[in-house]
């Protein structure tokens, strides 16, 4: 049957990112949140992660931009980014913002800059996994009967 | 903007010795009706975690601010287990958590770090949480938490 190829599919495809570490088991975790009184929990948590992500990282780079770091500002950036993907179970990203918050401890713009460089890379590629793990699941859940409409970032019903 | 899945249901209450599955993940369920409290600024964090504290049979409320926690706290509210973020705007977290103390507050508080370097601790432990952790907030390390306080 269609839906359970493509939900056999869809778990292929995130043992696949648990494989190569972009994904690590508390994604499970996070999916698990998702059930019949809360349908497009992954795609919700997905669309605030990339919105947030997006937003924090560009922040970062503002402020690693500037002649004088506020590396206190920064941090804090830091410390949000890592929250978060630690939080969807984005490990690979996770990891490298510990390692920009350890370039951050010595106050090393240069090191700094390079650790954003692959937070960055790491986020890119997180975000286009999620990106077709969320279509995956809006395919799922309409041929499953329910009524995916275009799902406003922020709102979930 | 309206909070994202705040109105998800609450921890279900099973019959004895029946524990919830997931995919293969066994979540548990309790003799006591557990009470937990969330402290994170962050929205997802604050949606994962709740969520988290759900799955493992905990019925959790979830605010953004220590201001938020204490106000719940001074009206009466108890909880088993609170969670407090490292990071809260104004009040921070260890500032909540040491308020939260002073007013004869005796959950187990659980000091939260996004980013835990050692010895960051030193103040949420100061401020009298019983233990704490980086994120994510896991079945894994919360279960065992839960148990001594089902017991």
């Amino acid at each position: 049957m269609a839906g359970t190829d493509l939900r056999a599919q869809l778990n292929n495809f995130i043992k696949a990112m648990h494989d190569q570490g972009i994904l690590d088991e508390h994604f499970e975790h996070v999916k698990g949140l998702q059930n019949e009184y809360n349908p497009y929990f992954v795609l919700e948590i997905v669309s605030i992660f990339c919105r947030d992500a997006e937003n924090v990282i560009a922040e970062v780079t503002k402020f690693l931009d500037e002649p004088v770091v506020d590396y206190v500002k920064t941090i804090g950036l830091v410390h949000q980014l890592r929250g978060g993907s630690s939080s969807l179970g984005g490990s690979r990203m996770a990891i490298a913002c510990r390692e920009l918050r350890q370039a951050t401890q010595d106050n090393k713009k240069e090191e700094c800059l390079q650790a954003l460089e692959k937070v960055k890379r790491e986020f890119s590629t997180l975000h286009e996994k999620l990106n077709v793990i969320s279509q995956m699941e809006r395919t799922i859940l309409t041929n499953e009967g329910s009524m995916v409409q275009c799902i406003p970032s922020g709102s979930i019903y | 903007m309206a909070p994202a899945i705040e109105g998800m249901v609450p921890a279900i209450e099973s019959s004895e010795g029946n524990n919830k599955m997931n995919k293969g993940y066994q979540y548990p369920s309790w003799k006591k009706k557990l009470r937990g409290l969330v402290v994170d600024n962050e929205e997802l964090c604050r949606i994962v975690e709740k969520g988290i504290m759900g799955l493992c049979g905990v019925e959790t409320q979830a605010v953004e601010t220590g201001e938020a926690a204490m106000e719940l706290i001074a009206s009466g509210a108890t909880f088993d287990i609170i969670v407090i973020d490292r990071f809260l705007p104004s009040m921070t977290g260890p500032e909540t958590a040491r308020k939260m103390r002073e007013m004869g507050v005796e959950s187990k508080i659980i000091g939260l770090f996004a980013l835990y370097f050692e010895g960051d601790e030193e103040e949420f432990v100061a401020a009298g949480v019983d233990d704490f952790k980086e994120k994510p907030l896991s079945p894994n390390w919360l279960v065992p938490i839960l148990r001594e306080l089902d017991n």
